[in-house]
């Protein structure tokens, strides 16, 4: 059995790799689904900015800080988003509770390096996670390469890319999911695919972790 | 400050253990991951970045290219990649000079080994730079 309110922190040291971009869209994909808050823990509250520009018209509750300690409406998925340079000590706090970790990355070195290392520490702390490859170009070429890399090292990455569009800079431009800019089916589906794979990993994680609570 | 995430999520109605101990899910991992083999290593290549001074600068560098057996050279593969990409644009506002193969590496390598704080791996490539000029 998943938890009866799942916590989803989506981080990475490094800046500027898409966290609020990939909050947003896989927020409006589990509200498919399920009751979903955002809670804003980036200072610059780019995800509060985005939610207030379309009035909090959203199908996903986003809340700062403040709002959130207040909160008593039903939820189902409470997503972190979390600010870029997050310090050691707010990771340690987020692995209190959370049940999985996202860790949004751009394909170029300057970018993956970090991520990589945020990884191995992952791996070692025995945390749920994956990561998440954004901006992808050169038809996923890129992407693709880097995946392999990952999955070479078995370091836990999404079988979805999300590629680099003009589509979702208007999207956030907009105040928009991607989900609703004309002619972005195809991205948007991603999101779903990758909202999916999360709730199967947890799905298979917590069922194993129930088998071995039955000594099966 | 430091458990501001924490007392949140406790409002929230999370279960949280004060000792991180996160063995939230071992078997997620474990079951991606071969037990001898759980961190990722970056690791120096295995040949000296710095050349005999007999050898001629048209030989080159010596770059490891095999993408699977090790981190590094994936990752360096990319970087080049990087340098590149980003010295082709350039080189259309700057003609003056000519920039070499050995150029693109040696940035390539300062790029990615200044990322990684790995410092030997980095003198040695400024060792390389020294030896070039």
């Amino acid at each position: 059995m998943i938890p009866e309110i799942i916590f989803i922190a989506i981080c990475n040291e490094k800046g500027g790799v898409g966290k609020t971009t990939t909050v947003i869209n896989l927020a409006q994909s589990f509200s498919d689904d399920y009751k979903v808050v955002v809670i804003d823990g980036d200072k610059l509250a780019a995800t509060r900015n985005w939610s207030q520009v379309r009035n909090k018209q959203t199908d996903f509750a986003v809340l700062n800080v403040r709002e959130a300690v207040t909160y008593s409406e039903p939820r189902d998925i409470v997503i972190f988003d979390t600010a870029g340079g997050i310090a050691d000590e707010e990771i340690k706090d987020l692995l209190k509770f959370c049940h999985y970790f996202i860790l949004p990355t751009k394909t170029d070195a300057l970018n993956f390096t970090p991520t990589l290392k945020m990884a191995n520490n992952f791996i070692e702390k025995g945390v749920r996670f994956r990561i998440l490859i954004n901006d992808t170009f050169g038809n996923y070429a890129r992407g693709n390469q880097l995946k392999e890399y990952f999955n070479g090292e078995n370091v836990p990455v999404f079988d979805e890319m999300i590629p680099r569009s003009s589509k979702i800079v208007d999207a956030t431009d907009y105040g928009k999911t991607i989900r609703e800019i004309s002619g972005a089916r195809q991205i948007s589906n991603k999101y779903d695919a990758i909202a999916a794979q999360v709730i199967r990993d947890l799905k298979t994680s917590f069922s194993k972790r129930g088998e071995a609570a039955n000594g099966k | 400050m430091a458990n501001r995430f924490s007392d949140i999520a406790k409002q929230m109605g999370a279960k949280v253990d004060e000792e991180p101990t996160v063995e939230t899910d071992q078997k997620f991992v474990q079951s991606k991951l071969p037990t001898d083999n759980r961190k990722v290593e970056i690791e120096p290549p295995s040949k000296p970045l710095t050349k005999n001074p007999g050898e001629t600068r048209t030989q080159g560098v010596e770059i490891p290219t095999t993408r699977k057996t090790t981190a590094l050279p994936m990752v360096l593969d990319l970087a080049i990649k990087e340098v590149k990409e980003r010295r082709n644009i350039a080189g259309k506002f700057k003609k003056s000079k000519k920039i070499t193969e050995d150029d693109v590496v040696i940035e390539a390598l300062e790029l990615y080994f200044n990322k990684a704080e790995n410092k030997s791996c980095l003198e040695a490539a400024n060792e390389k730079l020294k030896y070039l000029e």
